[in-house]
């Protein structure tokens, strides 16, 4: 069998060819420009998680600062109690055991909503009683 | 309309009165705002379970004491109607075995 080489073929197939190789070479610069944007996004992400880190960090310090001892100023005594020492929660509220800041006395403070937001049946009770209008 | 407040003020009063062996004592209150308005109570301080607990663990009691406790119960809510109070909310789970700390 006589094998045919049309010099006219044989250009467009090696025109081809070129471009081929032309087209690979952009493909692997477009790789490699991704890879770095993938690099930088990864540093990104490492520091975003630093980040991260140190803000619940600071909202743990925070939360627990809120859990600090609270104190209330009844009858000229004030009295201080902290969020562990619950006794127990009833449907108005919760009541904590509560010490003397002098030390004489440990009573018991129930805490209720008194604005007319849920939860407030205390509230609701005194409203029922000397408003009956309201 | 008087301010949610006052109202508050207005009971303690009343609520202030009542002196009964049968009823937590009432020490005073205060109102503080941390962040939300809060209405804080001052009672005794009683050690014990409550009695829902109490029934809980030491099952139905015999008649003759459950007769007892719930004539000192039935005493103390008669000192609380004398001053015009409806407890509305009267439950084991409300209601302590008697045992003063002070």
């Amino acid at each position: 069998m006589k094998m045919d080489i049309d010099p006219a073929k044989e250009s467009t197939f090696s025109a081809e060819a070129e471009r081929l190789k032309k087209e690979i070479a952009t493909f692997r610069e477009e790789l490699s420009s991704v890879s770095d944007k993938v690099e930088s996004l990864q540093k990104k992400m490492v520091t975003m998680s630093t980040m991260e880190r140190k803000i619940l960090s600071v909202m743990d310090r925070k939360k627990k600062e809120g859990e600090k001892p609270r104190s209330v100023e009844i009858r000229g005594k004030t009295f201080t109690w902290h969020q562990d020492d619950k006794l127990g929660e009833g449907a108005m509220g919760s009541v904590f055991k509560a010490k003397a800041k002098d030390g004489t006395e440990v009573i018991a403070l129930k805490l209720a909503e008194y604005t007319g937001s849920r939860n407030s049946r205390e509230h609701e009770n005194l409203m029922a009683r000397t408003c009956p209008q309201c | 309309m008087l301010h949610p407040s006052h109202l508050i003020q207005l009971r303690c009063l009343v609520v202030q009165s009542i002196k009964h062996p049968n009823v937590v004592n009432y020490k005073g209150h205060a109102l503080i705002e941390d962040p939300i308005k809060l209405l804080v109570i001052g009672m005794d301080l009683v050690v014990g379970q409550s009695y829902d607990k109490y029934l809980e663990r030491n099952g139905a009691l015999p008649w003759e004491s459950a007769a007892k406790d719930f004539t000192q119960l039935v005493e103390g809510m008669g000192a609380v109607h004398a001053k015009g109070i409806l407890h509305r909310d009267l439950k084991p789970g409300c209601s302590l075995p008697f045992q003063r700390l002070f």
